[in-house]
């Protein structure tokens, strides 16, 4: 039916099952050339599969159609605090599809894989030096995994040391992944309360420390108010004196790049989230690639295998098992290689002078977000941020304006909503991040937008003029999440 | 700066706003003795023509992507359409953000949605998820998930020995940190599969998971019907590792089996190997398990205007908001490779997958059938790994041949082939080493004569 396969403007597309036809294929095979195999004897797969049946046109434009629902970074600016929607550059996907790391199996042998090894090594040595960590294993899959493999060798050295710590300290500000990487390492959490300032409570910090068990501190610098930690070594001091070791949470690393190091302050782990800080695509929720940068304590703990340089002197590399304190594996092969291509022709592009600029350039625009704002919302920590800065509802809330209708309101005007309600420990908040690879203009125009929709909140009925029923320009409205809870579909079988 | 627009001028402009004279005052947050000195060492900028050029040449030097490649153990050189990888490049699926704002994020969450249905079919299982890291880790996952729902038994977890060696490494290193421990059920040593009778000799007590792969790491098919009966016998979950994506098109799947969770490698539907990856992992369970199922599932509603949508549904399983109560410490989903998968699976619809699965297994057989004339006729006391093969198998030598399979894979070469990897065997089956060979439908019948004969010189 022509219905079943058309739309109008705007132009959507069904579900591929729905599109189908019968015998249509579109995939062209290699000639079998060997005799065809009699079928098993037993325990084929009784029904067909029930996948859509189309042409190669049809589902090019399908998955074009498709695309053209997606907000991205490509067609508009996302302010998205903490999550770093910096431009991802073209040429990045170029080097990355060079064949020969594309079919490169990861079990190939080091003398037909040196391109590989060779860019392993170099980019654990360049996250070292920027992360001022004395080794990088590239092997998490993503930022949670980091974390988590961080935890793990955290607990893999005090065991070392026959202590059995159980438990960990986590902010009351943290990534939600940190209470539950923890969680999977088989410790407790303890909640660490921020000051009046937003950061570390370094009193309650001392208390909490007391007892002998706490293994270690899980830090977010700058944390999630976009504030640096300025006293991070005085912490880092304190939990190495009282046995413990700290993890940093490398998140929010973009803020630092090239002006301060975790390393030198005293932290023995952190992740990276090359998705964020080296720009490897965000690619709607995944992969991610995540690398852990340890301190000298923590190097032997390290997961396998390493990549090293064959002693010799010579530019030659290869994989190394043989490691007896490791923690063992965490991840198949060495983890996401490809994102690590991404990653790598990122930095090297930069060099020194850029990656000194990235940093500066990010505070530079939150600030500059921060002191546009102040005044039209409530900013509840108001010296000098990082890379971010947190805003809240609580001005507007006054005339029954909250987060969700400024965020929605804000897609209408071509924007990607902000981090909402995110961190905790502020309520209603409004999370700023506009990275680096913005221009000004476009920071501007963005921070007039913001002032627009906190002039209409002040506004008599504001809700009804402004904030119903937003987005409106959508090819899609406000989408019933509960309903979705409520009445699970999760497969097109659901649907029948 | 390509990248980085924001000039001097506006840089001044912006410390004026904040009140501030240098930059080093905006930041007087961080401590003098943490600030780095001048800039850090790292190599010279390049130009995007040098970017290009360098990285070009260190990928040429991975001569194993050139290679005729046999070179198997859960990763694969498959082919797939061209068409995947242009659109997964349109920037609106490459840059786009976690669809956590619906509204914005149809594209994404419709192609998960599908994503999740032909996943949920290929594996005959009733719900997916939107894929986690890979096929090794989601067994680690699987394991935790079948714990939180059987505990009363013990924390023990049987894998099937026939489970790949990365994998099991996987599970002996983070499986005991959540105070579960990991035992084997040992293969039959004559069949090369784990079965109930081999269950009943070796394995007791009441685990709370039981986990079979199929096929083998030696490339046999093993049964899920027998994984069940096991697993219904000591009252576990039992998990099914599906070690290669296409198996199932022709294979009877999980699903068909009364299986609890479903897990698997997805890197054969449509993803380069990628020196490791990244690649995907499949996670499927029953409905009624759903809400201990982790990470990112999407699912269909409506919007305002009464139009069908989509949306990420039951986060409150996730990390962002259960904390360290979350069913699984993981943000991501591998989306991008979820989509290529999707791409791929609406491509070769159910007769492609049907085609490629019998062509695959008709040329593991020939390769067999001519390994096995060639060993009888020149009289060596090598063997092939019996039963039912799909796309992989193991040639066994026994101890006096020690040698054989490190002479092969120099040998091969020589001659550009990448023919396989050496791995272990039991040893109650009187041999002592295996070479592991994989096809995929780039192969010939000439290139399996080629390695055929390769195997057959002195």
């Amino acid at each position: 039916m022509s219905d079943q396969i058309h739309s109008r403007w705007p132009l959507k597309t069904k579900l591929s099952i729905d599109l189908s036809t019968e015998g249509h294929c579109g995939y062209s095979f290699p000639k079998a050339d060997v005799p065809q195999a009699t079928p098993p004897e037993k325990d084929c797969r009784s029904e067909k599969l029930r996948f859509p049946e189309l042409s190669e046109l049809s589902a090019v434009r399908h998955f074009t159609r498709l695309s053209q629902q997606n907000f991205s970074i490509d067609a508009g600016m996302y302010p998205l605090g903490s999550c770093t929607m910096k431009y991802n550059p073209r040429v990045n996907e170029v080097t990355a599809s060079n064949r020969g790391f594309t079919r490169l199996h990861p079990r190939t042998p080091a003398k037909f894989s040196q391109g590989a090894l060779k860019l392993m090594f170099e980019l654990e040595n360049l996250l070292s030096e920027i992360s001022g960590l004395s080794r990088v294993t590239l092997q998490p899959a993503a930022g949670a995994q980091g974390e988590y493999l961080g935890i793990k060798m955290i607990r893999a050295c005090l065991n070392d040391r026959g202590e059995n710590r159980n438990k960990i300290i986590i902010p009351e500000s943290a990534h939600g992944t940190n209470g539950a990487s923890a969680a999977m390492c088989g410790y407790d959490v303890l909640h660490l309360k921020s000051n009046e300032r937003g950061l570390v409570d370094f009193k309650q910090l001392e208390e909490l420390t007391q007892s002998g068990d706490v293994a270690g501190l899980m830090l977010t610098n700058p944390n999630t108010l976009g504030l640096f930690e300025t006293d991070i070594i005085k912490i880092c001091d304190l939990i190495h004196d009282r046995g413990g070791l700290v993890y940093c949470d490398g998140a929010n690393l973009n803020a630092m790049l090239g002006m301060t190091r975790p390393g030198d302050a005293g932290v023995d782990c952190m992740h990276f989230n090359m998705h964020k800080t080296f720009t490897t695509p965000h690619g709607g929720g995944g992969p991610g690639c995540g690398g852990l940068g340890v301190s000298k304590t923590l190097i032997p703990y390290l997961p396998t295998p390493t990549v090293e340089r064959i002693p010799s002197g010579e530019d030659e590399y290869h994989l190394v098992e043989d490691h007896p304190q490791s923690v063992g594996k965490i991840k198949d092969y060495y983890g996401h290689f490809l994102m690590m291509v991404r990653a790598y022709t990122y930095i090297r592009e930069l060099g020194a002078k850029g990656v000194q600029k990235v940093g500066e350039d990010a505070v530079l625009l939150a600030n500059f977000v921060r002191k546009e704002l102040e005044g039209h919302y409530h900013i509840p920590f108001t010296q000098a941020c990082m890379h971010e800065v947190v805003l809240t509802d609580k001005k507007q809330l006054e005339n029954g304006i909250k987060t969700l209708d400024i965020a929605k309101r804000l897609i209408d005007e071509g924007f990607h909503p902000p981090t909402t309600y995110f961190p905790l420990v502020v309520s209603g908040a409004l999370m700023i991040e506009p990275t680096e690879t913005e221009s000004l203009q476009m920071v501007e125009h963005f921070c007039n937008t913001m002032k627009l929709i906190a002039k209409e909140a002040s506004e008599e009925n504001a809700f009804e003029k402004h904030f119903k029923d937003r987005p409106r320009f959508m090819s899609y409205a406000r989408v019933n999440e509960t309903l979705a809870a409520r009445q699970l579909k999760l497969t097109w079988k659901d649907l029948d | 700066m390509r990248y980085l627009p924001l000039t001097e001028v506006e840089k001044d402009r912006i410390l004026k706003n904040c009140g501030v004279k240098s930059f080093e005052e905006l930041t007087s947050c961080i401590p003098d003795k943490l600030r780095v000195k001048g800039l850090l060492n790292l190599p010279p900028q390049l130009s995007e023509a040098e970017l290009l050029e360098t990285l070009e040449s260190m990928s040429m030097t991975n001569k194993g992507a050139w290679m005729q490649n046999h070179l198997g153990q859960g990763v694969y050189d498959h082919t797939y359409p061209a068409w995947i990888d242009q659109i997964v490049g349109r920037g609106e699926f490459l840059t786009s953000y976690t669809p956590y704002q619906p509204e914005v994020t149809q594209g994404t969450l419709q192609s998960i949605f599908e994503f999740q249905s032909m996943i949920a079919e290929l594996y005959g299982m009733e719900v997916s998820n939107a894929s986690l890291y890979d096929g090794a880790t989601s067994v680690l996952e699987a394991v935790l998930m079948a714990t939180r729902t059987r505990k009363n038994n013990k924390p023990v977890v049987y894998i099937t020995e026939g489970v790949y060696d990365n994998t099991r490494k996987i599970l002996e290193s983070c499986l005991p940190d959540m105070g579960i421990e990991v035992r084997t059920w040992w293969a039959d040593p004559n069949e090369f599969k784990s079965t109930p009778e081999s269950f009943e000799n070796d394995c007791g007590g009441s685990p709370a998971a039981v986990v079979m792969q199929s096929p083998n790491r030696w490339g046999v098919v093993e049964s899920w019907a027998e994984l069940d009966q096991v697993s219904q016998s000591c009252e576990a979950r039992s998990i099914a590792y599906v070690s290669h994506a296409i198996s199932p098109a022709l294979f009877s799947p999980p699903g068909e089996h009364n299986i609890d969770i479903a897990v698997g490698e997805g890197q054969a539907l449509g993803i380069p190997p990628g020196f490791g990856g990244p690649h995907i992992g499949l996670f499927c369970c029953k409905k009624a398990d759903v809400r201990q199922m982790p990470g990112r599932l999407v699912g269909r509603t409506v919007d305002d205007r009464g139009q069908d949508a989509y949306c990420v549904t039951l986060s409150t399983r996730e990390q962002h908001i259960r904390r360290e109560r979350a069913t699984s410490n993981i943000c991501s989903n591998q989306n991008l490779m979820a989509l290529r998968a999707a791409m791929y699976m609406t491509s070769m619809g159910p007769e492609g997958m049907n085609k490629l699965a019998k062509g695959l297994r008709s040329r593991i057989i020939y390769l067999k059938t001519e390994l096995e004339t060639l060993f009888k006729d020149s009289g060596l006391s090598h063997a092939v790994v019996p039963g039912e093969l799909f796309n992989e198998l193991t040639v066994l030598v026994g101890p006096k041949d020690s040698l054989w399979v490190d002479e092969k894979i120099t040998l091969a070469q020589d001659q550009n082939i990448l023919i396989g990897l050496e791995i272990d065997v039991p040893k109650r089956s009187g041999f002592v080493k295996g070479l592991n060979i994989a096809v995929t439908e780039r192969h010939y019948k000439s290139d399996l004569d080629k390695i055929v004969k390769l195997l057959g010189e002195n």
